[in-house]
């Protein structure tokens, strides 16, 4: 049986994101497996910069190995104020090496990414609705695969303004929104078009705008799955029919 | 009615919406600032001060992960049997 790590609980804000461990073992065949965020914030406070950020990564690592993970979802908000520095590359990098490793312990989210890399070979970018206009949607987050991007450059984490983070840049084109609810009942997939990529304040550091169609901005106005989705390169939507 | 909800995640400044001050007294109104601001929502809702007996409109901003808190609040109230939606708003230049 598949095991995927949830180092600390899920996040406090994610108040629709809760799952039932045996629900999913039970018909996903995933062995969900508490892991103390303790065994990361015992790093104490680390280099603010880059180094910082791989020693993260390298304790994660470790734990992967430790507890035999397939994927990991990090509460990543309890890093800044104990180690001084975020989760965002060392998700990043756990994502380009095959390992779906989610932000904030949401643990739907990060099973959507594993659903993702198993039916389409490709990690995700996990990502916050952000704005919602005519025919578009802006989506953002400060962490993604450095492998979907065409540029980056590092910078802070948006809502601390500490530590590494990243904000990268997407090729334009075909893409898939999509979302595991955690009841695992839901699973919305649709495939929309990224047509630009931004940078402003204010906002997580990756910023991408998708042109959505009415049933697209009809479900996020009215019945989203909680917050983070989960984009993917081409258009798969077919795949993802329950 | 209108409920504002801003939490200590987010320290830059946030523009307060707009509204129509009629359509706000007709209606349950939560303007969800900031991300982080959910667990202020349940709290409305266990004092009260906010019921799932009528719709709740969300307002999103533009900034500060408004949007995504409003999204993760809606996901909440369908579970609950409530309903509602999010409407967004843009303040002029």
């Amino acid at each position: 049986m598949e095991r995927l790590g949830v180092i600390g609980m899920p996040s406090d804000w994610l108040i629709a994101s809760h799952v039932d461990y045996h629900n999913v073992e039970t018909n996903l065949g995933i062995q969900l497996v508490d892991i103390p965020i303790e065994r990361v914030t015992s790093l104490g406070e680390v280099d603010p910069g880059i180094d910082g950020a791989n020693a993260i990564y390298d304790r994660l690592k470790e734990l992967i190995a430790e507890y035999e993970l397939s994927g990991v979802t990090l509460r990543c908000f309890d890093l800044l104020s104990t180690v001084k520095n975020t989760g965002c590359i060392a998700l990043s990098r756990l994502n380009d090496e095959g390992i779906p490793a989610a932000c904030e312990g949401d643990i739907p989210t990060l099973l959507t990414m594993m659903l993702c890399q198993r039916l389409t070979g490709c990690p995700g970018f996990q990502c916050n609705p952000a704005r919602i206009e005519d025919g578009r949607m802006l989506f953002a987050h400060c962490t993604l695969p450095l492998s979907m991007t065409t540029c980056h450059s590092l910078t802070t984490h948006f809502e601390s303004g500490i530590g590494v983070a990243i904000h990268g840049e997407l090729p334009e084109g075909d893409y898939t929104l999509v979302k595991l609810s955690g009841d695992l009942k839901r699973l919305f997939a649709a495939n929309v078009q990224l047509v630009s990529n931004q940078y402003e304040p204010n906002l997580c550091r990756t910023q991408v705008w998708l042109e959505i169609d009415d049933k697209v901005s009809h479900y996020f106005q009215t019945n989203p799955i909680a917050n983070h989705h989960v984009l993917i390169p081409g258009h798969h939507e077919d795949k993802f029919a329950l | 009615m209108l409920h504002i909800l801003a939490s200590s995640l987010h320290q830059e400044p946030i523009q307060l919406p707009q509204l129509d001050e009629q359509w706000v007294k007709d209606h349950q109104v939560v303007a969800v600032m900031t991300g982080g601001s959910e667990q202020l929502f349940l709290q409305k809702v266990h004092e009260g001060a906010i019921t799932l007996d009528e719709p709740i409109y969300l307002i999103a901003g533009q900034q500060s992960n408004s949007l995504a808190a409003c999204c993760e609040i809606l996901s909440w109230i369908n579970i609950n049997n409530g309903h509602g939606e999010i409407r967004s708003y843009r303040n002029a230049e």
